[in-house]
Parts: structure tokens; sequence; C-alpha cells
């Protein structure tokens, strides 16, 4: 049983490796060579046989330069256009926000132009995430997911740091590289099994556990510079910064000084985690193809191989 | 075309009509599946190797169904040119005048 289970095993990371068109009647033909064996009783051969394909180059279709230069294009868009979209979607959002509220005059009462600042600027983004979630779907790499993970989480960090470092704000880079470690790592690890889940069908309740821990892993990360910094608010109310930030509202907490204090810390971050997180979950768990590929691949190695070893 | 490649042909060539499973292949060549499937890959997108799911039902069989491998008309007799010309390119000039392959 253990040897079908390794070569099964084996024999799903042999198919992932071939083209996506002709991976799932390979992985149905080895596992019925595989199967083959496993009713000969030769569980070294089966071993041999799965553990050779897992290791072999596979047969990569001729690639002329008209195929280069589109496969160039997809991890430069990848990498650095949907990053660098991200950052302009968000900085438009900023302008559109300034630009609206210059235009509200203030009144006599108690409202204030400036309380619609957060709100708008979260709005927008909300927005953009959308549309960069959208983009991902287009723009995914479904047999690559390893390299996808980085190329969603890696980029954003990095021009998240690039933020503070052209502003040559070392103590910024201090306080908020940790947070931005923490998100984007956590998002990575956090998309890894989301989409393994999707993978095995249960694409639905991938997706929705992927954005309530993507929320958690926020909150978390907003909580780090705050903690960081020479100011002191109350940390009981840290479960709610995030929150505070995207709203603009107290939310319970002393207006005065921690609200405002954990906006004036916190800047950006939690709006770098909205943009980016639509295009990472969009470009994750957005496409379909892989995850049929791998319930074809996943149950045919369970029915097929695990069966008739017996032992 | 490689030595490899050339032991694919001429196991599929030892009987050009017979559907060959990827197993028999193996063991007719002596190659490892890694460098064997790739091959057969290669070989059906040059159209020589025609690959056909066995027409069983796995259920009354106890068993998935098999694929086979056999040479398309058009890669039978590309298959013996290939092999004629690996032939000829490795044979090596006798002393008494004639040539024989370098293996």
């Amino acid at each position: 049983m253990v040897t079908a289970r390794l070569a099964a095993a084996l024999l799903r990371v042999a198919a992932r490796r071939w083209p996506a068109a002709i991976r799932a009647d390979l992985h149905r033909e080895w596992a019925a060579e595989l199967h083959v064996l496993a009713e000969s009783g030769r569980p070294w051969a089966m071993l041999r046989y799965s553990g050779s394909l897992a290791l072999a180059r596979p047969a990569r279709q001729p690639m002329t330069a008209a195929m280069r230069l589109r496969q160039l294009w997809h991890a430069v868009r990848l990498v650095l256009v949907a990053p660098v979209a991200g950052f302009a979607l968000l900085a438009v959002s900023v302008v559109i926000m300034n630009v609206v509220v210059s235009t509200i005059p203030y009144g006599d009462g108690a409202f204030d132009p400036m309380d619609l600042q957060m709100p708008i600027v979260t709005g927008l983004s909300a927005l953009s995430a959308l549309l960069l979630a959208r983009l991902g779907r287009r723009w995914s790499l479904p047999d690559r997911p390893a390299t996808l993970l980085a190329a969603v989480t890696v980029p954003p960090l990095v021009i998240c740091v690039l933020v503070y470092g052209v502003t040559n704000s070392t103590d910024k880079i201090r306080l908020h590289g940790p947070a931005y470690l923490l998100y984007f790592g956590g998002l990575a690890l956090l998309l890894a099994w989301a989409g393994h889940r999707a993978r095995a069908g249960r694409r639905r309740s991938a997706r929705w556990l992927a954005i309530a821990g993507a929320v958690a892993l926020a909150d978390v990360a907003t909580m780090v510079p705050v903690l960081n910094s020479p100011q002191s608010p109350d940390p009981l109310g840290a479960p709610l910064w995030l929150f505070v930030v995207l709203t603009g509202q107290n939310l319970g907490i002393p207006t005065w000084p921690d609200a405002f204090m954990i906006g004036d810390v916190a800047e950006l971050d939690p709006l770098f985690y909205l943009v980016f997180t639509g295009f990472a979950l969009g470009a994750a768990l957005g496409q379909k193809v892989d995850g049929r590929l791998g319930r074809q691949i996943g149950g045919q190695a369970g029915e097929q191989v695990s069966r008739p070893a017996g032992g | 075309m490689t030595v490899t490649t050339a032991q694919v042909l001429a196991a599929l060539l030892a009987d050009p009509a017979a559907d060959r499973y990827g197993l028999e292949l193996m063991q007719a060549t002596g190659l490892a599946s890694g460098t064997l499937y790739p091959i057969l890959h290669r070989l059906q997108e040059a159209g020589w190797v025609t690959a056909q799911w066995e027409d069983v039902d796995p259920a009354d069989a106890g068993r998935p169904a098999r694929r086979f491998y056999r040479l398309t008309p058009d890669g039978v007799e590309r298959a013996r040119d290939a092999l004629a010309e690996l032939h000829r390119r490795t044979a090596v000039p006798h002393p008494n005048g004639t040539v024989r392959p370098a293996w």
C-alpha cells in the first residue's frame, strides 16, 4: 500500500511537469501501466517506473522566437506590470480622493470633509483590487503554482519597500519592513494551502478561506509597525486597527491620540495589502483549468493505483 | 536522431502492425520510462507514431484501459529511412574495402 501511494504521488509530480493539454491523458496512461505492475506484484518496478518519470525532463514543444517572446511577456506582466499597475491604481485613488475632498466646502456643522478621505480611498482601492483580481485570473500561470505564488507576493513586497527606499526613509523601512515580510510571506503560505484545497475540488471554500485568512494577516501586519513605533496606543484595541485605518473611523477606540496615531503610523500599509491581494487571489485561485486537472489526476491515482497493490 | 530514439523506432519496426504498450517498449528497448515517454511524445508530434486507447470496459476488465502505440504508415517508411541513414553514417570502412557499423 505504501509503495502504491508513493508511486501514485510520483506520477502526480511527473504529470504536473508536462504541458497542461496532454497532462491528464498521460497520467491516465501511466496509472494504467502502474496498475499492470501492481497486479504482477512488482513494487520496485512500480517505484522505478514512476520515479523515472518524476525525475526525467519532460518533452517540450519546440519554441519559436514568437513563443519565447510571448513567454517573456507573460513573466514580465506578472512580475512587473501587475505590481506597478497596483501601485499606480492606488496612487490614482489617492489623487481622486484629494480632488473630491478639496471640492467639498467646510460647513458650520459637525461634518468634516476630511472624514471622507479614507472611505473614498478605501472604496477606490477595493474597486482596484477587484479589477486586479480579474486581471490576475487572466494572467495566471495554472501550470506552475509555485512560480505563481512567488510572482504574486515577492514583487509587491519589493515595491512596498521601494516606496520608502526611494525617499531614503530607512527608519520607515525598519518600521514597516517586518510587517510586509509577515504579510506577503504569510500570504504565499496561505495561497499555497488554498490552491491545494482548490485543486482538490473545494474551490469555493478555498476562495473564502483565503480571503478570511488575508484579512486576518492584514490585521496582524497592521499591528506590527504601530507596536514597534515609539507611540504606545492601547493594545487592547489592536484587532480593530486595520479597520480604523481603512474606514477612518475610531470604531470605539479613543479618537485622540490612538486612532489618529494608528493612521499616522500605518500610513498606506492596509491599502497596499488590499490592492496587491486582489491580484494575488485572482491569479492563484481565479482560474479553473488546474483544479479540474488536479481532480482528474488525484482521482485516478486513488482509484487505479492504490487498490491493486494490496500491501 | 539520438541512439535512444533509434532504439524505440527499431522496437516499433520489429513488428510495425503490432500495438505496443509503454511497458512493452521499455522491456524491448531497455529504456527507463522517463526516457521512453518523451521520445514517444516527440514521435507522435512528428506524425511517425500514433497512440490509441485500448477498447476495454475497465469494469469488465478489472483494470484501466491502456494506451498503445503503433507506427503510422508514413512513420514506417521514415523510420526505416532514418535507421538506414543512421546505419550508413555510423559505418566505418573495413580494411578489405567494405563498410560496417561502428557499433
